[in-house]
C-alpha cells in the first residue's frame, strides 16, 4: 500500500467530491497529513461517509480476490480512482558514491465515466490525470532533489499502457526494453530528467513477482472496497546512470518496484503511515506498513510481507511488527518533524532491525509533502548479523501544510 | 430769413431723460419743452457733458426718452418701435457728424445716395437731385471719389450732402465743425447757412462754437439739462465780421 | 478670446480624439495578446497555418521542453449567429502555470475532470458573465461559423490575478479539447507557447528546440504579436492621424486669426504703451503670454472633448478594424497620459506658433500710427505680391517634397501641407479680386447691402481672408477626400462588377468581413454541390500562412472556365500564367501585395506547405481591393499537393441556364439550414454587402470632415465676431443714417455668405489637387492601388453649398448682434 496519491484520495472527501486534480493534492492534507484530527472532522461522519459514497460512485472496486492478467495487468485500469506505479532503490557507484532514487507515477481517474454525456471528441479529452515524482537522496553531499509534474493523460502527453509496458508523464519514462518481445516487462528503463538531476536506469527482477495481501487483494479499511490490488517485483537488479549537477555516475544497485490500484482505501481516521521496503542482504525482503489513527494508535489494517529468497511470501499481521522510534529530523522546509531511526522488530522471526535514513533530509517538497527516503539496515536475524538496505515512506507528518 | 411757419415741425415737451448709473439715477436732461419750425436754423449750445447728444439722439429717434414727447408733425416719435423710428430717421432725418462718418467702402455718391438705397432702388429723379446736392455743396466733380481720398472739409460736405440726399424734414447737426481746421470749418458753415436759407431746409447744429450763433435763427443753450433760450443778438459782438454777409 | 479658445479646444480635441481612439484599439490588441500570451517569451506557429498536436506532444515526450504550453485562439459570437463577438482561448490547465493565471493556484475549485472535455466548459469572469446574464453552471449557446455550440459555465476566472479585468472581458477560457471541437481545429494547435532561458549558457536548449522543429513551424518572439497591429493597421492609423492635424491646422489659422485681431483691437493700447517706454520685446513676450494663456486653457477644454470625441470615434474605428483586420473588442477609451499630454503639447505650441505672427506685428506697432485705422488693411494689402511669391515657393517646396519623399507617408503629407499653405497663400489675393468681382453682381441683386457686403470682404481682408482659408482648406479637404473616397467606391465597384460573376456566393459567417477563413463543412458543401439547378460550383479558401516570413492571407482558388480579362492584371508573366498555376508552383498576388513587399513577376516567393518552405514563383499581379495588407492566390490543385486542407472558405454556384438564381438560393438556405448557417448571397447582395462594408470603413473619415468643418465654422464665426468689434462704429453710422437691424444682418449674411462662396470655388481646385494627391501619392503610398480618378460634380456642387450654408450659419450669431448695433455710438467722438 501507499502513498501520496492515496492522500490525495482521501483529502477529497470533505471536498463533497469535487475533483479537483491540485487542490486535491494540497487538499489532502486537510485529512491526512495534516491532522490532527480536529474536532469539526469528528463533527462531520455522516457527511464524510456521503461524500466518500459519492467520491466513489461510478468506479470500480477493489472489493474482492481477482485473477490478475499479466501483462495486461502491468498497464493502467482507468475505471479505478487511483493507481501507482513506485520505483525506488539505493544505487552504488564504482566510486563509492551512493544515491537514494524514487520515481513514481500516480493515476488518479478525475471523474468516473458518465454515460449520460458524451465527451468533447478530441485526442485532449480526459478523465485521467497523471502526477509524477521524482527524487534522488546524494548522501555523500547531503542533497536532496525533488520533482513533481503533471499532464493530463491525453493527447499521448501522458500515459500507461501494456502490452508492451510503457508508462510516461511528458519525457518521464517507465518503459519495457524489450522491443522483440511486447509481453516481456523486463528488462524495465526508467529515465527521468530535470534541472540536471536525472537518472537512467535498466531494471531486472531477480525474485519473482509478490502478489500482496490476499493473492494480491489488499484491504486497507473496513467496509468493503476500501482495499487495492497490490503487488510488487521486491527486488530488480539495477545499472545505469546517475545524473547530478556534479557529473554522470555509473552505478549499480537494486530496486522495488509497487503497482497499486483502488478506488478508496484509507479509512476516514486514518492519518498518515509509515511504509517500509527493506532488502536484506541475505536475500530476503520485508514490506510493511503501519497506519496510524488520530489519536496516536496504530490501525487494524497494519500489515505487510516477508518475503523469502525463493519469493515464497508470509503476510504479516497487525501487532506481528514492533516499531520503535529511536530518532527524528526537523525539516526546515515544513517544520514537519520525521522520526529517521527506528527500531524495527519481529518476535515471531527473532528479527531484531535497526533502520536508518542514509541522510535526514529526504523531505520531497512538492504538492503534498512526504517524506521518502534511502535507509540502512543492521541488526540481527536469529543469531546471525543482518543487514541491508531500503526504502521508508513517511506521510501526515506536515503539520504546517494546512490549507488556510 | 423766413422763420415763419405755419405750424412747427418738431414739437418737444417735457421731455426727460435719465441714465441708471449704479444704483443712483443721474438726470441729463429735466422737463425739455420747445419748438421747431420749418426753415429755421437753430444752434443749441452746449458744454460738454451737457446732454446735447443726448438730445439729438432722441430727436433722431435713436435713442428714447424717460418720459415727454417728441413730436414730428403728425408723428410721435416716442411711440414707434426702435425699426419704426429707424424708417422714420431714414426718410425724415438728416444727420451730419462731427467726424464726417463716411462710409470708406462707398464712393461719395453711393454715401450720398445710402440712405435712399436703404429704402430700395433710388428713382433717376432721386439720383439727379442727390448729384444736384453734391453740386450744391461743391462737389459734383468728386461723385465717384472714395471718402479716403477726400479731405476733411471735402468729407464734411459729403457727409451734409448724404444728409440733405433724400429731402429730409429735419437735418440734424453734431458738432459739425469739430473737426475741421478753422478756414475749413468757415466754408462748411457757410455751406450750411445756404442750404438752409435758401432751399428752406430745418436744422438743429448742437456746438459749443459760439462763431456758428450768428447763422442762427434762434439760440437754444442747454446748461445742466435744463434748456433756455438766448436772444442771438446778445451774442452779436462775439460775431465774426466774415460771417455778416 | 472665447473663440479663440474654442478654436484651439475644437483642434486639440479632434487630434486628442483621434489618437485615443487609435491608442485605445492598439492597447486593446495589445492587452489581448499579452493576455493570452502570458509570460510566453516565443511561441511556436505553423507557417502553413496548421500547426499539429502532435507537435506539442512530441515536445513534451521527445524533447522534454516543459515550459511550453498549448494554446487554441479564435472567435465565437454569443447567443446568435451574428451575435457578440467573443474571444475563445483554449489552454491545457496542466501546463498553464508558469504562462498565465487563468486556472488559478491551488485554491482553484477547477473541476478538470469536467473541463478537459467530459463537458464543453468554459471559464469566463464574473463581469463578464454578469452582464450576459449567465451563472456558474448555466449552459448558454454560442455560434462559430453558423453551427450552434452549447458551452457550460464551469467557473468563473480568478478576479483577484494579476490580469487586468479588461483583458478578461469577452474572453472564454477553455479546454484544448473543447477549444478544438468548438473552433473546428481537431488536431491543431494555434501556436505553443514557450518561455525560453535568455542566458547564453542555455542557447543550447533554444538550438536544439530549433534543430527539432518540424518543416512547417517557426520559433516566433512573443512580442513579434502585437506588432502585427501595427503592420496591418499602419496605414489606416496613420491616415486617421493625419486627417486629425489636419482640423488642427485649420484651427492654427484660427489661433493665429483671434490672435491677430485681438493685437489688432488693441492696437491704441499698445501705441500708447510703446509710447510710454514698453519695449517691443518685453510686448512680444506680453502677446505670447496671452497665447500661451488661450493654448492652455483651449488645449485643457480641448482635451477633456477629445476625450469625449474619443468615445464616440472609438466605436467607429473599433468597427472599421473589425471589418477589416481582426476582431478587437475595446472595452473602454485608454486615457494615456502620453496623448493627453500630447495633445496639451500639441494644442499650447500651435497656439504660439500662430501667435508669433501677430506678436511681430505688435512690435512694429509704433506710437505715430496709432490713429491710423486702415494701416493693418493696406498693409495686407501691400503684401499680397509678396503672398502670390510665397505660395509659389510653398507650392514648389510641396511638390519638391512630394517628389522626393520616396514612399514615405509621412513626408507625403508633409508635402501636401504645403501645398495646402500654398493655397492659404494665395487666398487673400484671390479673396480680393473676387470680392472685387463679385462686388456689383452682388450690388445688382441686393443694391446697397450687397454692394457693401462685397466691400466689407475687401476692407477686412486680413480677417476675412483667414476665415475663408480656412473654411477653404477644410471644404477642399473634405472634396479631396470626397473625389478620393468616390474614386475608390468607383473603382471598387467596377472591380466587384467583373469579379463577381458567379450567380450565388456561399460562405460561412466570419468575425471580419474582409478575411474571412471561417470554413463550410464538408457536409453542407456536399449538399450545395449535389443540389438541383446548380451547374458549377467552384471554392475558394483563405488561410493565414507564413510567405517570405510574413503571415499572409493565402487564396485558394479553383480556376474557372471562362477566360478572365486581361484588364484585370496589372502584369503577367509571359505565357499563360493561368495553366502555369495549376501545373506549377506559380502564384499570383495582388497589387498591394506587390506594392507593399516589392514583388515582380517572376519574382520567388516563400511559402511554408506541410513540407515548410516551398519556392513559389509570382505568375501575375492582379487588381484587387479586397485587402490592404496584399494576397496571395494559388490554385487548389497545388494547395491540395502542399497542404492538408480539404476545406473551403467560400463557394461560388453558376445556377443552370434559364433557372432563376434567387429561387435557387433559397433552396440552397433551406437544405443547408439544419447543417450549418451559412451566408447564401446573390450577386448582387454581395456586391451591395462589399460596398456597405466599403461605406462603413469611411464613417471615420466622414466624420473627420465634418470635424474640419465645424473647426472652419468656428473661424468663420471668429472672424465675423472681430469684424463686428472693428467696424462698430460704421455700423453706427449705418444705423444712424437709416439702415434697420434687418438690414445689417442682411449685409453681414451677404457678406459672410460671399466669403463661403469664394471658399467653395477655391476648395474646387484645391479639392481636387488633393483628391489627386491622395490618389496618387497617399493611396498608392500607403496600399498601392490604382484607383481611377473620378470627379463628380455632386461633389463638386456639395462642396460650395457647403461652405456657403457653413458661412451662413456661421454668420447668424454676428448677424443680429450686429443688427443691435446701437447707433448714437456714431456721434460719440473718438
Amino acid at each position: 500500500m501507499r502513498r501520496s496519491l492515496n492522500k490525495m484520495q482521501n483529502a477529497r472527501l470533505p471536498m463533497a467530491g469535487m475533483a479537483v486534480a491540485w487542490l486535491l493534492v494540497v487538499g489532502v492534507v486537510i485529512a491526512g497529513c495534516g491532522t490532527a484530527p480536529t474536532p469539526e472532522n469528528q463533527d462531520e461522519p455522516l457527511e464524510l461517509a456521503a461524500a466518500m459514497g459519492g467520491d466513489t460512485l461510478g468506479y470500480a472496486r477493489a472489493d474482492q480476490v481477482r485473477e490478475f492478467d499479466f501483462p495486461t495487468d502491468y498497464g493502467a485500469h482507468p475505471d479505478y480512482k487511483t493507481e501507482w506505479w513506485y520505483f525506488t532503490g539505493n544505487l552504488f557507484s564504482d566510486e563509492g558514491r551512493r544515491f537514494g532514487y524514487e520515481m513514481v507515477v500516480f493515476r488518479t481517474a478525475m471523474a468516473p465515466e458518465d454515460t449520460t454525456q458524451t465527451p468533447i471528441a478530441s485526442d485532449w479529452t480526459t478523465r485521467q490525470l497523471y502526477m509524477g515524482h521524482f527524487s534522488l537522496a546524494d548522501p555523500e553531499t547531503g542533497d536532496f532533489h525533488a520533482f513533481e509534474r503533471f499532464s493530463r493523460g491525453g493527447a499521448g502527453l501522458a500515459g500507461a499502457e501494456s502490452p508492451p509496458f510503457r508508462i510516461w508523464l511528458n519525457d518521464w519514462t517507465m518503459a519495457s526494453m524489450d522491443a522483440f518481445n511486447p509481453d516481456e516487462l523486463f528488462p524495465i528503463r526508467l529515465q527521468a530528467q530535470e534541472d540536471g538531476v536525472a537518472i537512467d536506469l535498466t531494471l531486472n527482477a531477480i525474485k519473482p513477482i509478490v502478489l500482496q495481501g490476499d493473492r494480491g487483494w489488499d484491504p486497507k479499511g473496513a467496509g468493503a472496497g476500501n482495499a487495492s490490488y497490490y503487488y510488487s517485483f521486491t527486488r530488480m537488479e539495477t545499472t545505469g546512470t546517475v545524473t547530478i549537477p556534479d557529473g554522470t555516475f555509473d552505478i549499480t544497485g537494486q530496486s522495488w518496484k509497487d503497482h497499486e490500484w483502488s478506488t478508496s482505501a484509507l479509512g476516514p481516521d486514518e492519518t498518515g503511515w509509515d511504509w517500509f521496503a527493506l532488502q536484506l542482504d541475505d536475500g530476503r525482503d520485508i514490506m510493511y506498513y503501519q497506519l496510524r489513527r488520530e489519536d496516536g494508535s496504530v490501525s487494524p489494517f497494519t500489515g505487510g510481507s516477508f518475503i523469502e529468497v525463493d519469493g515464497s511470501k508470509r503476510h504479516l499481521t497487525t501487532g506481528e511488527v514492533e516499531l520503535i522510534v529511536l530518532d527524528t529530523w526537523q525539516s526546515d522546509v515544513s517544520g514537519a518533524e520525521y522520526p529517521v531511526r527506528w527500531e524495527l522488530n519481529i518476535p515471531a522471526e527473532d528479527l531484531a532491525l535497526e533502520i536508518s535514513a542514509v541522510q535526514p533530509n529526504q523531505e520531497l517538497n512538492v504538492s503534498v509533502r512526504y517524506w521518502e527516503g534511502a535507509v540502512d539496515i543492521s541488526g540481527r536475524y536469529g543469531d546471525q548479523p543482518a543487514s541491508g538496505v531500503g526504502y521508508v515512506e513517511l506521510t501526515g507528518y506536515d503539520t504546517q501544510q494546512l490549507p488556510q | 430769413m423766413n422763420n415763419l411757419s405755419n405750424s412747427p415741425i418738431l414739437s418737444v415737451s417735457d421731455l426727460s431723460k435719465s441714465y441708471q448709473e449704479g444704483s443712483k439715477s443721474r438726470d441729463v436732461l429735466q422737463g425739455l419743452s420747445f419748438e421747431i419750425n420749418r426753415g429755421e436754423l437753430i444752434v443749441l449750445l452746449g458744454r460738454s457733458g451737457s446732454g446735447k447728444s443726448t438730445l439729438l439722439n432722441m430727436i433722431s429717434g435713436m435713442d428714447a426718452p424717460t418720459s415727454g414727447s417728441i413730436r414730428f408733425q403728425n408723428t410721435d416719435l416716442t411711440s414707434l418701435t426702435e425699426s419704426q423710428r429707424t424708417l422714420f430717421r431714414r426718410h425724415s432725418i438728416g444727420i451730419i457728424f462731427q467726424s464726417f462718418n463716411l462710409i470708406p467702402t462707398l464712393t461719395v455718391e453711393e454715401n450720398i445716395l445710402l440712405p435712399l438705397e436703404l429704402d430700395g432702388s433710388v428713382t433717376p429723379e432721386q439720383r439727379k437731385k442727390a448729384l444736384d446736392v453734391l453740386d450744391e455743396v461743391g462737389l459734383g466733380d468728386r461723385n465717384r471719389s472714395f471718402p479716403d481720398l477726400l479731405s476733411g472739409g471735402e468729407q464734411q460736405r459729403v457727409a451734409i450732402a448724404r444728409a440733405l440726399a433724400h429731402d429730409p424734414m429735419l437735418i440734424l447737426a453734431d458738432e459739425p465743425t469739430g473737426n475741421l481746421d478753422f478756414r475749413t470749418a468757415e466754408v462748411v458753415m457757410t455751406i450750411l447757412e445756404r442750404i438752409v436759407h435758401d432751399k428752406e431746409r430745418t436744422m438743429l447744429i448742437a456746438t459749443h462754437d459760439r462763431d456758428i450763433i450768428g447763422l442762427a435763427d434762434r439760440v437754444l443753450e442747454l446748461r445742466e439739462g435744463v434748456l433756455h433760450e438766448i436772444d442771438p443778438t446778445s451774442y452779436a459782438t462775439h460775431q465774426s465780421g466774415s460771417l455778416a454777409g | 478670446m472665447a473663440l479663440s479658445i474654442l478654436g484651439v479646444a475644437v483642434g486639440v480635441a479632434v487630434v486628442v480624439g483621434i489618437d485615443l481612439a487609435n491608442t485605445s484599439a492598439r492597447t486593446a490588441f495589445k492587452l489581448s495578446t499579452e493576455t493570452v500570451a502570458g509570460r510566453a517569451t516565443h511561441a511556436l506557429v505553423a507557417g502553413n497555418g496548421q500547426l499539429s498536436d502532435s507537435v506539442f506532444t512530441s515536445l513534451r515526450v521527445d524533447v522534454g521542453y516543459r515550459d511550453s504550453a498549448p494554446a487554441i485562439e479564435g472567435s465565437v459570437r454569443m447567443g446568435a449567429p451574428d451575435g457578440q463577438v467573443v474571444q475563445v482561448l483554449g489552454i491545457d490547465p496542466l501546463a498553464e502555470e508558469p504562462f498565465r493565471s487563468f486556472t488559478g493556484g491551488p485554491q482553484s475549485n477547477l473541476n478538470l475532470g469536467r473541463f478537459m472535455g467530459q463537458v464543453p466548459a468554459v471559464l469566463l469572469s464574473e463581469p463578464t458573465a454578469s452582464r450576459l446574464s449567465l451563472s456558474e453552471g448555466s449552459s448558454f449557446s454560442v455560434w462559430k461559423e453558423g453551427r450552434e455550440v452549447e458551452l457550460v459555465i464551469e467557473g468563473f476566472l480568478p478576479s483577484d490575478s494579476d490580469l487586468d479585468a479588461a483583458a478578461l472581458d469577452n474572453l472564454l477560457i477553455t479546454d484544448i479539447s473543447t477549444a478544438q471541437a468548438l473552433l473546428a481545429m481537431p488536431g491543431e494547435l494555434t501556436r505553443i507557447d514557450l518561455i525560453l532561458p535568455d542566458s547564453p549558457a542555455d542557447e543550447a536548449v533554444i538550438q536544439e528546440i530549433k534543430s527539432w522543429l518540424p518543416a512547417n513551424v517557426e520559433l516566433r518572439a512573443a512580442a513579434t504579436r502585437t506588432g502585427t497591429l501595427d503592420q496591418m493597421t499602419r496605414a489606416f492609423s496613420l491616415n486617421l492621424t493625419a486627417m486629425s492635424l489636419l482640423a488642427l491646422v485649420v484651427g492654427m489659422f484660427l489661433i493665429y486669426n483671434t490672435m491677430t485681431f485681438s493685437v489688432v483691437q488693441r492696437r491704441p493700447l499698445l501705441g500708447r504703451l510703446r509710447a510710454v517706454g514698453v519695449t517691443r520685446r518685453e510686448m512680444v513676450w506680453m502677446v505670447l503670454g496671452e497665447a500661451a494663456m488661450i493654448g492652455t486653457v483651449g488645449s485643457i477644454i480641448g482635451v477633456a472633448g477629445g476625450v469625449l470625441l474619443g468615445n464616440a470615434l472609438v466605436g467607429l474605428v473599433t468597427q472599421t478594424i473589425n471589418d477589416l483586420y481582426f476582431v478587437v473588442r475595446i472595452r473602454e477609451l485608454d486615457l494615456s497620459m502620453w496623448t493627453l499630454l500630447k495633445g496639451m503639447a500639441v494644442g499650447l505650441g500651435s497656439t504660439i506658433l500662430s501667435a508669433l505672427p501677430p506678436a511681430r506685428e505688435a512690435t512694429r506697432t509704433s506710437p505715430s500710427m496709432v490713429l491710423k485705422r486702415s494701416t493693418s488693411e493696406s498693409s495686407t494689402r501691400e503684401k499680397i505680391p509678396s503672398l502670390l511669391i510665397a505660395g509659389l515657393g510653398l507650392l514648389v517646396l510641396g511638390a519638391a517634397i512630394l517628389w522626393l519623399s520616396g514612399q514615405s507617408i509621412a513626408w507625403s503629407y508633409l508635402g501636401i501641407l504645403a501645398v495646402i499653405l500654398a493655397f492659404a497663400c494665395w487666398t487673400p489675393p484671390l479673396v480680393l479680386w473676387g470680392a472685387r468681382l463679385m462686388r456689383p453682381v452682388l450690388g445688382r441683386f441686393f443694391g446697397i447691402i450687397g454692394r457693401m457686403g462685397a466691400s466689407g470682404i475687401e476692407q477686412s481682408l486680413s480677417r476675412s481672408a483667414i476665415a475663408v482659408v480656412a473654411l477653404t482648406i477644410a471644404v477642399s479637404a473634405t472634396t479631396g477626400v470626397g473625389v478620393m473616397v468616390d474614386s475608390f467606391r468607383t473603382t471598387v465597384n467596377t472591380w466587384l462588377t467583373y469579379s463577381l460573376e458567379a450567380d450565388i456566393y456561399i460562405s460561412p459567417p466570419g468575425d471580419v468581413f474582409r478575411r474571412n477563413d471561417a470554413t463550410i463543412l464538408k457536409t453542407a458543401e456536399e449538399s450545395i454541390r449535389t443540389a438541383p439547378g446548380v451547374a458549377e460550383v467552384y471554392s475558394v479558401r483563405t488561410a493565414r500562412v507564413t510567405i517570405d516570413g510574413r503571415e499572409s492571407d493565402l487564396i485558394v482558388t479553383e480556376p474557372r472556365p471562362r477566360e478572365l480579362e486581361p484588364g484585370r492584371y496589372k502584369s503577367r508573366m509571359s505565357g499563360d500564367h493561368r495553366s502555369a498555376m495549376r501545373e506549377r508552383d506559380v502564384v499570383m498576388v495582388s497589387e498591394p501585395y506587390a506594392f507593399l513587399y516589392n514583388v515582380d513577376v517572376g519574382d520567388t516567393l516563400e511559402i511554408v506547405t506541410k513540407t515548410g518552405p516551398t519556392p513559389f514563383e509570382v505568375g501575375a499581379i492582379y487588381y484587387d481591393y479586397a485587402s490592404d495588407l496584399g494576397l496571395v492566390q494559388m490554385t487548389r490543385s497545388r494547395y491540395d499537393i502542399h497542404f492538408d486542407d480539404p476545406l473551403v472558405s467560400g463557394l461560388a454556384v453558376y445556377v443552370e441556364t434559364g433557372l432563376d438564381p434567387s429561387a435557387i438560393t433559397e433552396d440552397l438556405r433551406t437544405r443547408t439550414a439544419s447543417i450549418q448557417g451559412l451566408n447564401i448571397r446573390s450577386n448582387r447582395d454581395l456586391r451591395q454587402a462589399s460596398l456597405d462594408v466599403f461605406d462603413q470603413t469611411f464613417t471615420v473619415t466622414t466624420v473627420l470632415r465634418l470635424l474640419a468643418i465645424l473647426v472652419a465654422f468656428v473661424g468663420v464665426l471668429t472672424a465675423l465676431m472681430a469684424l463686428q468689434l472693428e467696424r462698430s462704429r460704421e455700423l453706427a453710422v449705418l444705423r444712424a443714417n437709416g439702415m434697420t437691424p434687418g438690414q445689417v444682418g442682411r449685409m453681414i449674411t451677404v457678406q459672410t455668405s460671399s466669403m463661403g462662396l469664394l471658399a467653395g470655388i477655391l476648395s474646387v481646385p484645391l479639392g481636387l489637387v488633393l483628391a489627386w494627391l491622395l490618389i496618387y501619392v497617399i493611396n498608392q503610398r500607403s496600399f498601392g492601388w490604382t484607383l481611377q480618378f473620378q470627379i463628380d460634380g455632386a461633389i463638386l456642387l456639395q462642396a460650395v453649398l457647403l461652405a456657403i450654408v457653413a458661412a451662413a450659419l456661421a454668420a447668424i450669431y454676428p448677424a443680429i448682434s450686429m443688427g443691435k448695433t446701437n447707433p448714437t455710438e456714431a456721434l460719440r467722438t473718438e
